[in-house]
């Protein structure tokens, strides 16, 4: 850990120079300290496995994507005058990295994932206009045949009620599969194609599928989708060792952990021991309304690092740190 | 480090990163004993950081890696500019840190938007600024998009102009330069959309999409915003005397003197009202009858007319607004009325509007002053 005036010497020096050179000790600590074994899930290592390799990747694509591409070491010494937030930053920066490692390929996957979906199931149809694929609810041929609405209105409007759809869950392959991408599952990608065409009221094509899913699910950096989805689903119920499973819901645990603040671990902690909303709220010197919010935020944090594993299971873990 | 906080678990302090955390490991923690005082506190008020001590200790250290030979090291990223401290040119557009004594070492990085020159920081007049986000995926009708090469930061951000607070002249650290006139007229076109109470903001002002429904993820993602920045404003706002007409802030004056014998029985809904005066600089909604039965103990007026009730009225119509509409963003700052109705209306479309807000602030001030002037019963 550098000193303050350690920290100041830095911060005057690499903008002085934008020489990445000066941090090589800070980011080896912050890579080396993140993935310690037990610390962050194997399945978001290359290979499945924390090594000195999969270290050496995963840092060499953290300071592409992140510290150079985006610029968040110039970011991180803003927001910090001293080493300790400065530190944090870095380490959110590592972590997210590490969720959100995916190609620039990912939307189409996506698309064409939800093109399979929505010719699989029945509450979806399709209708060819002007040498077109678009995409509805089967409901819609009902109501208006061969000639319903299509989206005519602009991408952000769009966008905005993709959005207005709501929260889904991106989930990440556990060990047994030996991926690291994060996907929106088949149940989650169907859920959301339904809200969307309720709050569009209108067929939309796959070039503004595509802009949905880039710009809703994180620029096409946030999400894969991938032709194992049924595999990786019935990965977890077989031949998954209990021991590699333990290891893996302690890393998630570990992980969310990192991400929820310390008046969310302590709702969590209160509310695992037993204690109601009003008595937490009582105890913290919050409003019950904040309580409730509260879990509502570790519980989707939760399920967005659960993967294979329940939500609960997470929790129950993360408790048993906090105890 | 409080007794308060203390039991209830939540720290004083910021949470250290897993690299302060991990210094009582190191070989040079002997040089390091006033950083480990501070740590050795924290650690002794936050569970959550026990947790994460107690694993960082039992994991065991990674194997060494090497970096890869392609890490971009000695080569400058992109052209970073000038900066210059220079805190007499706070004109519109000008980017500066912030600082708060609430939280060390952390800095806020804002545009500002409005103040004018100053002799005296702490008793003049506050300057209005405006955060800056790196996390633009979020960006909403009210977030402007600013790309690195249009401002002097070097990356890509969004500037948040729904979560406008003021600060005073002391909170400045840093001078970043300035956003550039093409952003800059965006980001005036956006601010002068939200003065005059516009629904949505302009469409070639480069934001992101609309949020149309209480259910879009950005709601919460916002709300966690207001808090980071909640306590870069609040407490320098009360400074410079923003919240003077506050019921809350004559409430807690009051309440520094209450006597043992007339404090509320513990666990009493008016004990929780109490605490939650005492401890901040705002509350939310309290329950209606147990604030009039705290405010008829505390002996403060509140009936038509008064300067504590037209205080009531103002900070009812926050307090509600907030509960309905959770997070409804700037309400729990104690902002100002028409700001708290004009940020939930721009939010959610279609929302009740003000004469039903009227009618529940009406109903709801009615259950203070009913309440507040029954005959005072003692405590068991």
């Amino acid at each position: 850990m550098i000193s303050e005036t350690a920290y100041a010497k830095l911060k005057r020096d690499y903008r002085a120079t934008q020489d990445l050179a000066l941090l090589v000790d800070l980011i080896n600590d912050v890579v080396g300290r993140a993935t310690r074994p037990g610390r962050i899930p194997a399945a978001l290592a290359e290979g499945g496995t924390w090594n000195a390799n999969s270290r050496a990747a995963a840092a060499q694509g953290w300071i592409e994507e992140r510290l150079l591409r985006r610029n968040d070491v110039t970011a991180a010494f803003d927001f910090a005058s001293s080493p300790g937030p400065f530190y944090s930053s870095l380490e959110r920066s590592f972590r997210h990295y590490l969720l959100n490692a995916a190609g620039s390929t990912e939307v189409q996957n996506l698309v064409e994932r939800a093109n399979e979906v929505m010719r699989e199931l029945d509450q979806f149809d399709a209708w060819p206009l002007s040498g077109a694929m678009w995409w509805g609810l089967s409901a819609w041929r009902a109501k208006w045949g061969d000639e319903p609405e299509s989206w005519n209105a602009s991408d952000e409007e769009l966008v905005a009620r993709a959005w207005a759809a709501g929260e889904f869950t991106i989930s990440r392959y556990g060990p047994q599969v030996g991926r690291a991408s994060p996907v929106l599952e088949r149940h989650e990608l169907t859920r959301f194609l339904e809200a969307l065409f309720e709050n569009t009221q209108a067929l939309i094509d796959n070039p503004r599928l595509r802009t949905v899913f880039a710009r809703r699910f994180g620029a096409g950096e946030a999400v894969r989708a991938v032709e194992l989805f049924d595999e990786a689903a019935g990965a977890g119920e077989g031949d998954a060792s209990a021991g590699i499973e333990e290891s893996e819901v302690s890393a998630c645990a570990v992980l969310l952990l990192e991400e929820i603040t310390a008046r969310q671990a302590e709702v969590l902690r209160r509310k695992y021991s037993g204690e109601t909303l009003e008595e937490i709220a009582s105890a913290l010197g919050i409003a019950r309304g904040t309580v409730d919010n509260e879990l509502t935020r570790i519980g989707d944090a939760a399920k967005d690092l659960a993967g294979d594993y329940s939500e609960r299971q997470i929790l129950e873990k993360v408790f048993d740190l906090l105890s | 480090m409080t007794e308060e906080n203390f039991k209830s678990g939540l720290p004083d302090s910021i949470c250290p990163s897993l690299e302060e955390l991990a210094i009582s490991t190191d070989e040079t923690s002997e040089e390091m004993s006033d950083e480990m005082s501070a740590l050795e506190a924290h650690l002794a008020q936050c569970a959550r950081c026990r947790a994460r001590f107690a694993v960082l200790q039992a994991a065991p250290e990674s194997e060494p890696f090497s970096f890869p030979s392609t890490l971009g090291v000695g080569k400058p990223i992109r052209g970073l500019p000038r900066r210059v401290r220079n805190d007499s040119r706070l004109e519109f557009g000008a980017i500066c840190s912030i600082a708060s004594d609430e939280r060390p070492g952390e800095r806020l990085i804002v545009v500002v938007i409005g103040g004018r020159p100053v002799k005296d920081a702490l008793v003049d007049g506050p300057i209005t600024v405006v955060p800056i986000s790196v996390v633009t995926q979020y960006a909403s009708n009210w977030d402007v998009l600013v790309d690195a090469s249009d401002l002097d930061l070097a990356y890509d951000c969004m500037v948040e102009t729904w979560n406008y607070g003021q600060i005073a002249r002391v909170q400045l650290d840093e001078a970043f330069g300035s956003v550039h006139p093409s952003a800059l007229h965006r980001l005036e076109l956006v601010w002068q959309a939200i003065r005059k109470g516009d629904e949505v903001a302009p469409d070639d002002a480069g934001t992101g999409p609309r949020i149309l429904s209480a259910q879009d993820p950005r709601i919460a993602f916002q709300s966690d915003e207001v808090e980071g920045t909640r306590s870069f404003y609040t407490p320098h706002v009360t400074q410079v005397r923003e919240l003077a007409g506050s019921l809350v802030t004559r409430l807690r004056e009051r309440a520094a003197t209450i006597a043992e014998a007339d404090e509320p029985p513990t666990g009493s809904v008016e004990a929780e009202v109490l605490a939650e005066v005492r401890g901040r600089g705002y509350i939310a909604a309290p329950d209606g009858h147990a604030l009039g039965k705290l405010i008829s103990l505390l002996g403060v007026d509140v009936g038509p007319g008064t300067p504590e009730g037209d205080a009531l009225e103002e900070e009812a119509s926050a307090w509600i607004e907030n509960e309905r509409f959770e997070p409804a963003l700037v309400a729990a700052r104690g902002s100002a009325i028409g700001r708290v109705r004009g940020v939930v209306g721009r939010l959610i479309p279609g929302h009740a509007g003000d004469d039903r807000l009227a009618q529940e602030v009406a109903a709801y001030v009615e259950t203070v002053r009913r309440a507040a002037a029954e005959p005072r019963t003692k405590s068991p």
